[in-house]
């Protein structure tokens, strides 16, 4: 009788995953299809027959999806502005970086980083895209405490800037991916920059825009 | 029209738009001793009209400083506020002049003030003076004024005028806590 119930609850659900069309990944397959990223359409749907009933459940991804990585680069566009002031912007740094996901609740991605030697930052990113093992954040917005010196603009003495940027991240075998990211760091009370600079506030902006910093990394994932 | 300026500048000055009052205010040693005193002179003129709106002085003179390398935009960046003088000379008279609009006489935002020498007005103390208490007025967080006979006006002004006007001190008490009626 108990066997019998057993089938019956397995056919059940075997039926159910069917007609939400639930695919059944096979082993090497994302663990986050059929979760966070919509289930492709064209894949067929399991018989509804019990020895098809066990492993037609999608594998759960990961509750928690911590990613350690390290990156450098610099300030590419960095050049001589168009006024007569001299940039004060870093040419070359390196991050370290923590991104944590929580993919079975949300798309957004907490980063915790540290640019040396300038301070520590925090950002919110939403991603935004994949393409197979490409994931694309497109606006990633935060903070970031300037505990030694700013990262641009360092003529204006502050601790906290507010960073914009984007990034890619390339899912490799063996847990590995690349990153890839660029970030502006502007101060955060922008008004005042206004207020005390007027006219030269535009050389500040064009500081930032040109200062922003472009870093190409490695991470390892859990 | 107050309906709507009043909030816009309540806005505003919440954002940080309106500095704090009383300021202090040095002058470069590079101006002369008759420009020096017409400019205190202005300052005197600030601390009388606008002052007695809110009860107390708008600028401290905090003295005379020597920078050797005269004004660059920088000097914006640190803690002490200085006319300086505005060299047509310099690159930063030329930057401003192609960004903003070219002829300028004077210049000021919250951090800094800059004016040209008194040569460079053709001798003329009184507009020397007016293009001070201009200046001193953006510096205050005083934006420009449409009325053509306002001190902050930014066209030419009347060779009558020699203090701020109803209008300027109307704006004035649009951005700070005045105990009196302009």
């Amino acid at each position: 009788m108990d066997r019998r119930r057993h089938l019956t609850v397995a056919a059940l659900v075997a039926l159910a995953l069917a007609v939400t069309g639930r695919p059944a990944p096979a082993a090497a397959q994302d663990p986050y299809q059929g979760w966070i990223t919509p289930a492709p359409a064209t894949t067929p749907a399991p018989a509804p027959s019990p020895s098809a009933a066990a492993p037609s459940a999608p594998a759960r991804p990961p509750a928690i999806d911590v990613r350690l990585g390290i990156a450098g680069g610099g300030a590419p566009l960095l050049g001589e502005l168009s006024g007569p002031v001299a940039t004060t912007t870093a040419r070359m740094t390196v991050a370290a970086l923590v991104r944590l996901r929580v993919p079975r609740v949300s798309w957004r991605i907490l980063e915790v980083y540290a640019v040396w030697p300038h301070g520590v930052g925090i950002t919110l990113q939403n991603e935004d895209l994949r393409l197979g093992a490409v994931r694309l954040h497109l606006l990633d917005v935060g903070l970031f405490y300037a505990s030694a010196a700013p990262v641009t603009v360092q003529r204006l003495e502050r601790r906290w800037d507010l960073t914009l940027g984007a990034g890619m991240e390339i899912d490799l075998p063996s847990r590995l991916s690349l990153t890839a990211d660029v970030r502006l760091f502007a101060p955060l009370d922008v008004f005042g920059v206004v207020t005390q600079h007027g006219d030269a506030a535009r050389l500040v902006g064009e500081e930032i825009a040109r200062g922003a910093q472009l870093w190409t990394g490695i991470s390892y994932r859990w | 029209m107050d309906r709507y300026l009043v909030p816009l500048v309540m806005v505003a000055a919440a954002a940080g738009c309106a500095p704090e009052l009383p300021r202090e205010l040095a002058i470069e040693g590079r101006f002369s001793d008759e420009e020096t005193a017409l400019l205190v002179e202005a300052i005197d003129e600030a601390n009388h009209r606008l002052g007695r709106l809110v009860g107390h002085p708008v600028i401290y003179y905090d003295g005379r400083i020597h920078d050797r390398d005269g004004f660059s935009f920088e000097d914006f960046d640190d803690d002490r506020h200085v006319v300086y003088v505005f060299d047509p000379d310099s690159r930063e008279y030329d930057w401003t002049g192609e960004v903003a609009e070219p002829g300028y006489v004077g210049y000021a935002t919250l951090a800094d003030v800059l004016i040209e020498h008194l040569d460079d007005f053709g001798g003329d103390r009184a507009r020397f003076r007016r293009v001070a208490l201009h200046e001193l007025g953006h510096f205050l967080g005083l934006t420009h004024n449409p009325d053509p006979d306002s001190i902050m006006y930014s066209g030419p002004k009347p060779d009558t005028l020699t203090t701020y006007t109803h209008a300027d001190l109307r704006a004035f008490c649009l951005a700070h806590d005045c105990i009196r009626e302009p």
